[in-house]
């Protein structure tokens, strides 16, 4: 019994490791989106002293730098990008999740198999994990809502309670998608309830339902507020712009997500009435599908996902729930089958209306060398073979996650970097910098030496010069004007 | 299943035939002693049918041998054997004097059993004479009262030093404290900075993995739960009366003759056969308040008194070891005076013991309130405690860590709690002691969903006397357990010696420390000083920050989980407010560290019977029955 055990345990786990590599296969294009990669040099930066932690600790959102930071020692030892490492570690621990909470529900290993494989092509799992440790993060969240909803829904379990509570925190916290999929949630929460303890405790339940959220951001305010002494630290110009919404004062589509919450909120009241007498199951599986509507239609006013395939990938993860925790009874099977096929279908057809979206995960799955996507990522690769580098790495974290260290880069908390700034002088055998752009405020070495771009440094030749970066190598030393 | 004897019907007849049964209840009599597999005697006095007096004055009459009050005609010491005294109280039959040349034998259940004990005891030239059952149970306190006393004192003291908590300190831990003072203060003066530092990381350090374990155990807890105890109940129901032991319920009390009926009628309601029952009150001698209350009450013939002779440490623990010398039951459990345990929880834990292996020695059932809702303080004693017995002690129970037992409904094998010398009387948590000794003398302890209520604390200060003492406990209990760490480590393992370290003393030092850490972060708030600074260089700086910020949120937390198991989910917002609760607790823990020092073995009172709760209970419990 215990050899079985011992051998299914390792079989289980032996899938993992198949889904990590395969993550680590993709993750060798560097697909990740800007922000992930920023995020990825930050933890490098912060974990290599080149970075004041403060500031990063602070900045939203807070769970990938976090997680990239613990990784990132790890990942610098065994030679590989922590986003890649990462995205392999969580891609993995979700396809053990799935195969054993699928094993848990009785399923047969065949049929096991058969969806963890569906599961791992399906076209919204594949763009996660090319997208890096972000996308697979959402992924997890929305897997233990999920689970959350329809396990708390079915038994009143304390565990139930803890992964559905727990889970609004981690989408909120891994970035503005996640963020708008916990609010989303909120509405629906009730639903995970069971009814007799929904009809007599409905404000007891309710508190303790949004306090793991609620008190993680007024601790993440704290925070701000003791390290850089102001408690919304983190709404900086780039937390706007990431949101899309410059166009109209943030306060207003603040406002008017709130008022779209809060009106969900008031029709939810009568759902509930309806649904909350159902069965635990229709009732989970409504407020599944409910949040994740609702998002997506957030998503799509807010702007926030780059395209259709990225606001609807967490899906994936909710369908995974739904195939685990949905009762297997051959009665019921083939109105499974039928609906798992139709989700399928709208997947495929999502994804073949989008298909650049998910092209260069395909082609990296496939073996085609996709080439730096971003100029930080051709830049960061020029630079992987050079040492003495002078560049602001923590206002373009995004070259160091493409060079892959920090170590041998002259960044803002080195001595010589600050030398050379304060003497206005050029020592460095590289400096790495950045044309102008219009309306961006200007990095230090742009700010110190304007002309460096044009203009070069006496004794600096012009060794890089590609999609607005110049890398200027010295020949001999000398002064600029 | 047993019949009624012939002996036992022909008594019954002459009861009824006295007019001192009817008929009809001597019919219902033998329908209870062949379900119950008891002798007629306990049914009838368990059923409140006869006075034991009447009983065996009558016995006496039908046998045709005289009645001796051993309280006015008391046994021959020199007859008496110290060593037999557990034969004498479950046979009910001893030695009384010598007439003529020949031995009499005082028994309460004289009749063809008792008289093949007498004779493979004594012989066949013995004469017998009738006595009461409290009467053997008077004469041979009377005779081994001191002797008895001495040994509820002393007994784990002498047999297993190392185990008892009588020595305080031994010299060891003081040497080792000596070091460690030594230590600080030498880095104090050489290095004052980086000695602060360290001592922030370790302190830093233990509030992180505190709060990791304690998140992990209410995990770990929560698994599972609800199959196995669906288990138990059906194994429970099927268990048949005639198939249950005898159960010795021991309830100990000092100056609360308040609390009596609540108990006398909680206990009366348990789903057991009454006749089983070897209840024993225990009373210290000079309490004459509660003695009198127990005897105006007139209690039946199940509740035995049993009066502790004064010695000191006057603690529970103590009167427990010495009440255990007359246990008659195969299993035996502590109440509190003011428990109301669940009707079926004898019944769970005996299927609960077959179910297991031999090595499980002790059954902890959970505690609860039954006055939660009547006033902050009860609510958050009602959540503190749901944590406790709801989510953690499961938690241990599942990862293998020893579970320091609470304080009143834990079971246990009476056969290896007196291989065990029972409780340490110099140990104000004596109950927390044995779970950990008990683990490591290779028994095992498990939960069982069944639950005990009581009356929560209502009033603040009387909370703090109570927690002190646990507190104090606690710590005595780490002192004792922790003077040979690698016995600890070889007998309870690696996982075992963490979780009880981090359990018990991660309790006790986290009441300690939290006033200093507020009052440095409230200081820093007021003050906004620098001076701090360079005692949190970054990465301690952000380790506090997350032991504050998560650490505290997630005890919140938890807090609001404790009501789920019971669905008493409108407790869950009182969570909020804990942080005057937490500072209730640094009180109590500051006082019990104090009392170590300076009163390790005084026993701080809780005063029960002061919520309004318990005075209704009162009065529910000396409402006269309904007559049918």
């Amino acid at each position: 019994m215990t050899a079985h055990l011992t051998r299914a345990r390792l079989t289980i786990i032996g899938f993992g490791l198949l889904a990590a590599l395969a993550s680590l296969w993709l993750a060798r294009a560097n697909l990740w989106p800007a922000d992930t990669a920023a995020l990825a040099g930050r933890a490098m930066l912060g974990m290599n002293g080149k970075a004041d932690l403060a500031t990063l600790l602070a900045a939203y959102p807070p769970l990938p730098y976090v997680l990239l930071s613990i990784v990132e020692p790890f990942a610098a030892l065994i030679g590989i990008a922590a986003p890649a490492l990462l995205t392999a570690g969580l891609a993995g621990g979700f396809l053990v999740a799935y195969i054993v909470t699928m094993r848990r529900a009785r399923f047969e290993v065949e049929a096991v198999v058969f969806l963890a494989l569906l599961f791992c092509l399906h076209p919204f799992a594949l763009f996660s994990v090319a997208s890096g440790p972000e996308a697979m993060l959402l992924l997890w969240g929305v897997w233990l809502y999920g689970l959350g909803l329809f396990g708390f829904r079915a038994t009143g379990g304390v565990n139930d309670l803890i992964t559905l509570t727990l889970s609004l925190p981690l989408l909120a916290f891994t970035n503005l998608e996640g963020a708008v999929i916990a609010v989303s949630a909120v509405p629906f929460l009730l639903l995970s309830v069971p009814t007799q303890m929904l009809q007599r405790f409905y404000v007891s339940v309710y508190t303790v339902l949004l306090f793991p959220l609620l008190f993680s951001i007024f601790a993440f305010c704290i925070v701000s507020w003791i390290l850089l002494h102001d408690p919304l630290a983190f709404v900086t110009p780039e937390f706007l712009q990431a949101a899309r919404w410059s166009s109209q004062p943030w306060w207003l589509v603040a406002a008017a997500c709130g008022a779209g919450v809060i009106g969900t909120m008031v029709i939810v009241p009568g759902m509930i009435l309806r649904v909350s007498t159902r069965r635990p199951l229709q009732a989970a599986a409504g407020a599944l599908l409910g949040t994740m509507m609702l998002a997506a239609a957030l998503l799509a006013i807010l702007g926030l996902s780059s395209s259709a395939i990225g606001a609807l990938a967490p899906t994936v993860a909710a369908a995974a729930v739904v195939s685990a925790r949905w009762p297997i009874e051959r009665a019921r099977a083939l109105r499974t089958a039928a609906l798992m096929a139709i989700g399928l279908l709208i997947a495929l057809s999502i994804t073949l209306t989008n298909i650049a979206a998910i092209r260069p995960a395909l082609d990296a799955l496939f073996g085609s060398r996709i080439a730096g996507t971003t100029p930080e990522a051709d830049l960061g690769e020029y630079l992987a073979g050079r040492d003495d580098v002078m560049i602001d790495a923590i206002a373009h974290p995004a070259v160091v996650t493409a060079r892959g260290a920090t170590r041998g880069l002259i960044t803002a908390t080195d001595p010589a970097f600050t030398v050379a700034i304060l003497k206005r002088e050029l020592d460095a055998p590289h400096v790495a910098v950045r044309q102008h752009q219009p309306g961006e405020s200007d990095d230090l070495v742009t700010r110190i030496f304007p002309a460096l771009y044009a203009q070069g440094a006496p004794g600096y030749r012009l060794t890089y010069d590609h999609q607005g970066w110049r890398v200027w190598s010295r020949t001999q030393s000398g002064d600029i004007q | 299943m047993t019949r009624l004897t012939a002996s036992d019907t022909w008594t019954g007849d002459f009861l009824v035939e006295r007019g001192l049964i009817t008929l009809k209840q001597f019919d219902e009599a033998v329908d209870l002693v062949e379900a119950w597999d008891a002798s007629l005697s306990d049914v009838l006095m368990a059923r409140r049918w006869i006075t034991p007096i009447a009983y065996y004055t009558a016995l006496a009459q039908r046998f045709g041998i005289d009645f001796v009050d051993l309280r006015n005609d008391p046994p021959d010491p020199e007859l008496l054997n110290e060593a037999e005294v557990d034969d004498y109280m479950r046979e009910l039959t001893m030695p009384w004097r010598s007439r003529d040349g020949r031995l009499v034998i005082a028994t309460a259940r004289p009749g063809p059993e008792a008289m093949l004990y007498i004779r493979r005891r004594w012989g066949r030239d013995v004469d017998l004479v009738v006595t009461a059952k409290f009467d053997i149970l008077w004469s041979l306190q009377r005779a081994f009262g001191s002797s008895h006393s001495h040994r509820a004192v002393y007994e784990l003291a002498d047999t297993d030093p190392e185990m008892s908590a009588q020595t305080v300190f031994t010299r060891a831990q003081i040497a080792a404290a000596w070091l460690f003072l030594t230590i600080l203060v030498a880095g104090l003066a050489w290095s004052p900075i980086v000695t602060l530092i360290i001592v922030n990381a370790v302190m830093s350090l233990f509030y992180l993995g505190n709060f990791i374990f304690k998140g992990f155990l209410v995990w770990a807890g929560g698994r599972r739960q609800g199959t196995r105890m669906k288990a138990l109940d059906a194994e429970a129901r099927l268990l048949r009366d005639d198939d249950l032991p005898i159960y010795t319920i021991l309830v100990p009390m000092f100056r609360e003759p308040e609390v009596l009926p609540i108990l006398a009628g909680a206990l009366r309601k348990l789903d057991y056969p009454l006749a089983k029952l070897d209840i024993k009150i225990v009373l210290e001698e000079g309490d004459h308040e509660t003695i009198d209350a127990a005897k105006r009450l007139g209690l039946e013939g199940i509740f035995e008194i049993i009066r502790v002779p004064a010695s000191q440490p006057q603690t529970k623990p103590k009167a427990c070891n010495y009440a255990l010398r007359y246990a008659r039951g195969d299993y035996l459990v502590i109440f509190d005076a003011e428990d109301k345990p669940e009707p079926d929880q004898l019944r769970k834990v005996v299927a609960a013991f077959r179910r297991s292996g031999p090595e499980v020695a002790c059954v902890q059932c959970r505690l609860n309130y039954y006055n939660a809702s009547e006033n902050w303080l009860t609510r958050m004693f009602t959540l503190d405690y749901s944590l406790w017995f709801d989510l953690m002690l499961p938690g241990l129970e599942r990862l293998g860590i020893p579970i320091p037992l609470g304080g009143t409904s834990n079971h246990f094998k009476i056969d290896v709690l007196r291989e065990l010398h029972a409780w340490d009387p110099f140990n104000v948590t004596e109950d927390a002691d044995l779970g950990i000794r008990m683990t490591q003398k290779g028994y095992r302890v498990r939960l069982v969903e069944s639950t005990t209520f009581e009356e929560a604390n209502v009033s603040q200060t009387n909370w703090i006397r109570q927690r002190s003492r646990w507190i104090k406990g606690y710590m005595q209990t780490c002192l004792v357990h922790t003077r040979r760490p690698l016995h600890l480590m070889k007998t309870v393992g690696p996982l075992g010696t963490l979780g009880f370290v981090a359990f018990i003393g991660g309790t006790v030092l986290s009441g300690l420390l939290n006033p200093i850490f507020w009052g440095v972060f409230a200081f820093w708030i007021i003050t906004q000083t620098s001076g701090f600074d360079l005692v949190f260089p970054p990465i301690l700086l952000y380790m506090s920050l997350l032991n504050l910020l998560l650490g505290n949120g997630m005890f919140i937390f938890l807090m609001m989980l404790a009501p789920f198991r019971r669905q008493w989910v409108k407790l869950a917002p009182y969570s909020i407010t804990v942080i005057w609760y937490w500072v209730l607790l640094s009180i109590a823990s500051w006082k019990g560290a104090w009392q170590l020092i300076t009163k390790p073995f005084y026993w701080e009172k809780t005063q029960h019977g002061i919520s309004k709760h318990t005075a209704m209970e009162v009065a529910e419990a000396l409402k006269p029955e309904p007559t049918a």
